[in-house]
């Protein structure tokens, strides 16, 4: 028999796997006479039957298992994560279940505020702990509101870091049940953790304390003051203040930053006497689980409420630093406000100082010991850029997905990558770049092929055209991607402007009102004190969305002046170097440089074993990322001058579509990358220009041949190879 | 795990595989216990001479086999993989101390009185292609020369 709800009183040891770890352990407290505030919980069991009776776990799975885990990037886990979420919104409660959970949670809270927390089967355990993995939603009030965060905890059983997390302890996702508790809401004035054992020293216990509620505290956003205190004798051995001291406390719904009166700024939150009434709450719950406990607690006026406590467990499990690093991403606004001044006041300008000095080198007139330097230093230079690119860049990003969250879940739209509509900006640079091009495409085409041989108007167009082309290349210029002002860089140029201008290009899909009229209702989403808030996340997405874009062509612009140096060396290195030796990176161009005898080594491949094998792709499978249908011959692209062999019409074939060389998109018929994700280059690009796109392909550019006939299926995510190179009497016509 | 890993995981784990034959305009299909040699080249499997798969391949030798790991649960969708094969199909008659007969008799202990019947046949298909279906609607084709 289905058991959808628990009272406390209902709860014990014995309900465990339907309550989980967490719910067990505040029955536990309250039945030791520790406080807790009044709860339901929310069983397995009704998580199970809603599954089952809207088919949702079935279509959990379809898209859980789409691609393999190993062949998974974070973006990717991330994207995998924000559509299932999409699912749980978008999939109402049977009106059997919700009609008996309105009466029962009516009837427990009426109008008061709740938590909504998680409790999965294994949270809180000794030897896992979920802290940080699983969402709680703190001052959720009304029925309607409780039961949509109940469906959004429900969903955490599937974020990101959730699937990150089980994957690596080796929890299985089949198993993995979600209980969720609905708790009264304690509008404390200062909360905090306590330790019964500091992580530092057994002979201690750690409390830690911040004015206001403790969600900033375990989000790691406010700072909090820290005691350690005698395990034995409650003594205060050590007290460290924070550096500034913040707060979270309670809006109208859900929880906002604040700032704290001089007064309160100035003062530790706990007083003495508060202080070892932690002290003696820790002690009780230790003693009452028999084992040292991690415990969540709140003050609200003299009152002390216990809100949840875990085994301290070891970090063994924590000790990921790709994970780490992962978790990491999950920034506040407040700490994306800082990253943004940092990376537009200072990084942004010091790269382009960086880029423009090496620029000015002229490679040529370097020794041979002189350039082997010059490349370390431009590889070390690019080594460095990169990681802080991934420092300070990639967590930058993360106010896309910070905006994703948030908008699915105030506007709940069928698309879950409705938002991107709302971020596109147009003073990006690589659009300004494109735009550039199918200007100066439109000139060549309508100008200067036109005007009659040898007539002055031609002599008037070349030299027009050839100062457009100047400006472009002075603004531009990138030796990575081919686009250099040599003589036969500015012939590839002109063939490739003469494609796009023969070639009705497609326009950016940008429709102005469709966005105003989203960004209407996302503000309108939220109640007239959170407007500002509203718009003041989306300006920081907005920000988060053009750097992301334009941080990689700066970045760029450093690994062109690195390849500038590698051409330079390998122009000099001539017949020493072979084909497919043209390839090798600073190092190894560094070490030819220095030992004139010394020859390269080449490169293995090959993977399916046995003679006489030949192993050739038919579907492959992918993300959709652009919708249509298109087919076409594959132009596999890999090196500059791949994209200068790019003909309109071909679909490109990369392993990921960096902004340096979006300039072909317009004349693409579709786009297939390996890397995956809804919000990488390739993919916003190819959605911009309507264009059918499929990422995330694992070994696309290994398995798709050079001209072989492929049709792209964005709607469905599947990449199909012709037998036949000539012609595929499956495919549909070019574009359909 | 790679492709090959995969499938030869699949090959040696299944026991039955269903078997397409053909005569005239007719296709039939019948479920059969097989095994598979290591090189995945063939696929051997015995039946009665009186049936009409082998009624069947004695007029035409060009046969399918599908072999698949499902479990008739939701995950099938995604986790399933499924093989077809394809080849031409002969009768080995001299079975004793065939290295075949031996890998069939190692997997399938329980048919051995069945394949020492006078009225059953031995079958090997040589393997031409196999056509590996994963996730739902990854494909791909590995053709043996």
């Amino acid at each position: 028999m289905m058991n959808p709800i628990l009272r406390l009183s209902d709860i014990d040891k014995g309900t465990e796997s339907l309550v989980g770890g967490k719910a067990v352990a505040l029955a536990r407290m309250a039945t030791g006479d520790l406080r807790v505030p009044p709860l339901l919980c929310l069983t397995t069991d009704l998580f199970d039957r809603f599954l089952d009776m809207t088919g949702l776990r079935d279509d959990i799975f379809m898209e859980y298992y789409r691609k393999r885990f190993e062949d998974m990037r974070w973006e990717e886990i991330w994207d995998l994560s924000l559509r299932i979420k999409n699912m749980f919104l978008h999939t109402p409660l049977p009106s059997e279940l919700s009609d008996q959970l309105h009466l029962l949670i009516d009837r427990a809270f009426r109008d008061r505020a709740t938590v909504v927390r998680s409790s999965a089967i294994g949270e809180d355990s000794a030897q896992f702990s979920f802290a940080g993995i699983h969402e709680s939603y703190v001052n959720v009030r009304g029925t309607d509101a409780i039961l949509k965060h109940v469906k959004l905890v429900w969903a955490s059983l599937f974020s990101d870091a959730a699937i990150l997390y089980r994957n690596e302890t080796g929890l299985d996702i089949n198993a993995s049940k979600m209980a969720v508790i609905v708790q009264e809401f304690i509008n404390g004035q200062k909360s905090g953790v306590v330790f019964s054992t500091s992580p530092t020293s057994d002979a201690h216990m750690m409390i830690e304390a911040v004015h206001g509620l403790n969600q900033g505290l375990v989000d790691g956003i406010v700072e909090p003051d820290r005691w350690l205190i005698g395990r034995d004798d409650g003594r205060i051995w050590s007290y460290t203040p924070p550096v500034t001291r913040e707060s979270i406390q309670a809006g109208s719904e859900g929880i906002a930053s604040s700032k704290l009166s001089q007064a309160l700024a100035d003062r530790a939150p706990l007083t003495d006497r508060e202080i070892q009434g932690i002290y003696r709450l820790s002690r009780s719950v230790e003693r009452l689980f028999g084992s040292p406990q991690d415990t969540e607690w709140t003050y609200a006026k003299r009152t002390l409420y216990c809100l949840q406590s875990r085994p301290i467990t070891t970090a063994a499990v924590d000790g990921d630093s790709q994970r780490q690093w992962y978790l990491s991403l999950k920034r506040s606004m407040e700490n994306l406000t800082e990253l943004r001044d940092e990376i537009e006041g200072h990084l942004i300008p010091e790269m382009q100082d960086i880029a423009r000095e090496m620029e000015a080198l002229d490679l040529s007139r370097l020794t041979g010991a002189e350039l082997a330097d010059e490349l370390a230093r431009r590889q070390a230079t690019f080594d460095r850029w990169r990681d802080i690119y991934w420092e300070k860049f990639i967590p930058f990003a993360h106010g896309v997905r910070l905006f994703g969250e948030i908008y699915n879940r105030q506007v709940m739209p069928d698309d879950p990558y409705e938002f991107t509509q709302l971020l596109v900006a147009t003073d990006m640079q690589s659009l300004e770049r494109n735009r550039m091009l199918e200007r100066l495409a439109t000139f060549y085409t309508t100008e200067v092929m036109t005007a009659a041989h040898g007539s002055a108007d031609e002599a008037e167009a070349n030299t027009e055209f050839d100062r457009m082309l100047d400006d472009f290349l002075e603004t531009f210029r990138n030796p990575l991607w081919g686009l250099d002002s040599g003589p036969e860089h500015r012939d590839s140029i002109i063939a490739l402007l003469k494609q796009m201008g023969d070639r009705r290009h497609k326009k950016p899909a940008t429709a102005t009102r469709t966005r105003t009229k989203l960004e209407q209702r996302f503000i309108a989403s939220f109640p007239e004190a959170e407007q500002t808030y509203a718009r003041e996340l989306l300006d920081l997405a907005r920000v988060s969305y053009k750097l992301r874009d334009d941080d990689n062509i700066y970045l760029g612009k450093i690994e062109g002046q690195l390849t500038a140096a590698l051409d330079e060396t390998k122009g000099r290195l001539g017949q020493r170097l072979t084909v497919e030796q043209h390839n090798l990176n600073a190092e190894e161009a560094i070490l030819l440089l220095k030992n004139p005898r010394l020859r390269p080594s080449g490169k293995e491949t090959g993977q399916f074993s046995g003679k006489n094998v030949t192993v050739t792709p038919r579907q492959l499978l992918g993300q959709p990322a652009g919708r249509g249908l298109a087919s076409g011959p594959a132009r596999i692209i890999e090196t500059p001058q791949d994209i200068f062999a790019f003909t309109a019409g071909e679909i490109i074939v990369c392993d990921a579509i960096d902004p340096n060389m979006t300039f072909i998109i317009p004349i693409a018929a579709a786009v297939v990358e390996r890397r995956g994700g809804m919000l990488i280059h390739g993919a916003i690009i190819a959605r911009e220009y309507g264009l059918p796109c499929v990422t995330g392909v694992p070994d696309a550019v290994d398995l798709i041949r050079n001209g072989q006939h492929i049709v792209v299926d964005g709607y469905l995510g599947i990449v199909t190879v012709s037998r036949d190179e000539s012609k595929d009497t499956t495919a549909p016509p070019h574009m359909v | 795990m790679n492709l090959e890993s995969r499938l030869k995981r699949l090959l040696h784990s299944q026991k039955l595989g269903v078997l397409a034959t053909q005569q005239e305009r007719n296709p039939y299909t019948s479920l059969v216990a097989f095994a598979c040699s290591d090189d995945m080249r063939h696929i051997v499997f015995a039946t009665p001479k009186a049936t009409r798969k082998f009624a069947n391949i004695c007029s035409n030798a060009g046969v399918a086999m599908f072999i698949d790991n499902r479990s008739n649960r939701a995950v099938d969708f995604r986790t399933a993989i499924g093989v077809t094969v394809l080849g031409s199909v002969r009768q080995i008659r001299k079975i004793k101390n065939s290295s075949l007969m031996k890998l069939y008799g190692a997997k399938h202990p329980q048919l051995a009185s069945f394949l020492a019947s006078p009225s059953c046949a031995f079958m090997c298909i040589d393997v031409r292609s196999l056509y590996i279906v994963e996730r739902f609607q990854n494909v791909t084709e590995i053709h043996l020369e």
